[in-house]
């Protein structure tokens, strides 16, 4: 695999933004080409590297760039009225399999504390006139780590496998001239892209969860989720409208920072969804380093906040497929006048939370530190047994629980 | 004068380093041995159990143990962790789970098969450790924050802490109520997961 690497230094954006590339670029078009990020850096101790593939690139070479998401302005139900999505790393490639070091960087770390030290990135790729981009959640502190086994694979590895990526689109002719000169001049780090509202916020019950309590008398279970929750949640992305035609462009991690508690205590027999009210906003952009070129806008839809107020969901979810957690040989026993609560363990990826404008949203709860499953049984209760999945998996460490006499 | 400071200095770091010497060196068990606490996400897994009982009687619940180790891992002793500013149970059974079944919560014991842990030989990549704290006085409730296991592998000894948070509140009968239980288990439940640092 040949590449290119960016050099993010100031000295070299100097240099060459007197190249003739640029110059005859930014002749051609009316957009400010550079505005790197003030806080890049060079990628000689990355904090993280992307790998992946970019498909059969269209023009037989592309351009990589990754961004890191910043919200800006958000507004009394914390949703931002603006995000920026900054280049911190730009690399050209001439085969298919890509690998991009991400050094440390101011952007970086405004970008790990607004998510709790999950940072979201965009990854665009350019290709001739066409273009693909998804969105990439990464924590980068073993605390933002949510349980999820592409996580714990991150948090080992500090090697994030990006998923395949959508199909390229066609831009515009003159867009084309702009990435032209992005693909021919990689060391140019292009100007962040900036999304702005569109329309209002909304508010969708999305699944976070489900309850399985034992049809025994005085058997509860409480499902608390606690401020600073994570969640998983895929994001649309639509070059054409923004009232639909989103399309799946990976996903984002949502890190709740409202200081609000929700739980909810089901009673015996329960097998329940549970949900949570999250706010979503569509946005549009157009520039450089957007997904549909600076001609014509992009939009995307996305979770933004939570009101972390756990409720029972709408459906019901599959059974139990032990029939009775006794069947399970790695059942946990669950005594009358108890209680155990599991609170950091790992997430279920739920392919249908929430739909709003056409989109079905793909999620996964943090289930970490601050989701907790707290079975509780009385003086009266028999003894009940939980279990998990038919994964191998005791209880402790599944993603699941079920619970039956 | 610049010298004399410098002697001072060099001095200085010359105790500070054996300290760390002795710190690090004069102890049998270095921390950093193939067994671990369970975990997800870089970050301990974490249970709390609370479980009435009467005095005397063992609270029970499990705590998770993984291993990286290719060899076999020999137990040699076991302490319970005491939670700080909580009255500790006395640890009264550890055993190592030996059906696959496991213990969320339970009273007396045995609540399912296991093996002694003490002298246990330990191969695989993950153990359940069941064990039981107990306290003498109805109306008291005690908690421990998990397991201190000290072991051998390869030659060298190590201890790890295996977190299980296990709450007893000891009422004079089952029957009775116990209305401080729950907000005891709460808090030690704050404490517990500040200490296993989630």
């Amino acid at each position: 695999m040949e590449t290119k690497t960016a050099a993010l230094t100031g000295k070299n954006r100097g240099k060459l933004l007197g190249a003739a590339v640029a110059a005859a670029a930014l002749a051609a078009g009316a957009l400010p080409l550079l505005a790197g990020p003030a806080g890049a850096a060079t990628a000689a101790s990355p904090v993280l590297t992307f790998t992946g593939s970019a498909g059969a690139l269209p023009a037989g070479s592309a351009t990589v760039v990754v961004e890191a998401e910043l919200a800006r302005d958000a507004n009394a139900k914390g949703v931002p009225q603006s995000l920026q999505d900054i280049p911190v790393a730009v690399r050209t490639i001439s085969a298919a399999g890509f690998s991009v070091p991400v050094g440390r960087s101011a952007v970086l770390q405004q970008a790990e504390q607004q998510g709790h030290g999950n940072v979201n990135f965009a990854i665009l790729i350019v290709s001739g006139t066409r273009v693909t981009a998804q969105y990439v959640p990464a924590p980068l502190t073993r605390a933002a780590a949510p349980g999820n086994t592409a996580a714990l694979a991150i948090e080992a590895t500090r090697v994030i496998r990006v998923p395949a990526f959508p199909a390229y689109r066609a831009v515009g002719a003159a867009a084309g001239q702009w990435l032209a000169a992005l693909g021919a001049t990689p060391q140019i780090v292009p100007p962040p892209c900036q999304w702005t509202t569109y329309g209002s916020q909304y508010q969708d019950r999305t699944r976070i969860g489900e309850v399985h309590v034992a049809n025994a008398t005085g058997v509860t279970d409480t499902f608390e989720y606690r401020n600073s929750n994570d969640l998983t949640i895929s994001v649309g992305i639509s070059a054409t409208s923004p009232d639909g035609d989103f399309g799946s462009a990976g996903t984002i991690t949502l890190t709740n920072s409202l200081s609000a508690d929700g739980g909810e205590t089901f009673g015996p027999g329960t097998v329940d969804y549970v949900n949570d009210t999250v706010n979503y906003q569509r946005y549009e952009a157009e520039g450089i380093s957007c997904p549909n070129g600076p001609e014509k806008y992009a939009y995307k839809i996305q979770a933004v906040s939570t009101d972390s107020d756990v409720y029972p969901g709408l459906n019901t979810p599959p059974v139990n497929p032990w029939g009775g957690c006794r069947n399970d040989p790695l059942h946990a026993t669950l005594a009358s006048h108890a209680s155990w609560a599991l609170d950091n363990s790992r997430a279920e990826f739920y392919s249908t939370v929430a739909n709003l404008f056409g989109f079905t949203f793909g999620g996964s709860d943090g289930f970490t530190t601050n989701v907790e499953h707290d079975y509780n049984s009385t003086s009266s209760s028999p003894t009940t047994y939980i279990c998990g999945p038919k994964n191998g998996l005791p209880p402790i460490d599944a993603p699941v629980l079920y619970n039956t006499p | 004068m610049n010298r004399h400071r410098s002697s001072r200095i060099i001095g200085a770091l010359a105790v500070a380093l054996a300290a760390i010497w002795v710190t690090a060196c004069g102890s049998a068990q270095p921390s950093a041995g193939p067994l671990q606490a369970l975990s997800a996400g870089g970050q301990p897994i974490l249970a709390i159990a609370s479980v009435v009982v009467v005095p005397r009687q063992a609270a029970d619940t499990e705590a998770y143990v993984s291993s990286s180790a290719r060899d076999l891992v020999r137990v040699t002793g076991v302490s319970a962790v005491a939670v700080p500013g909580v009255p500790a149970g006395r640890l009264v059974r550890a055993g190592v789970q030996s059906s696959g079944a496991s213990v969320a919560t339970a009273r007396g014991w045995p609540a399912v098969p296991t093996r002694p842990l003490i002298g246990a030989e330990l191969r695989g990549s993950q153990f359940g450790i069941v064990f039981g704290i107990s306290g003498p006085r109805a109306g008291r409730d005690y908690a421990v924050a998990g397991l201190r296991i000290r072991y051998v592998y390869q030659g060298q000894s190590y201890s790890m802490v295996a977190w299980g948070a296990l709450v007893g509140c000891v009422t004079a009968t089952l029957r009775s109520d116990s209305p401080s239980c729950r907000p005891f288990a709460s808090k030690v439940n704050g404490v517990v997961e500040k200490m296993a640092g989630i």
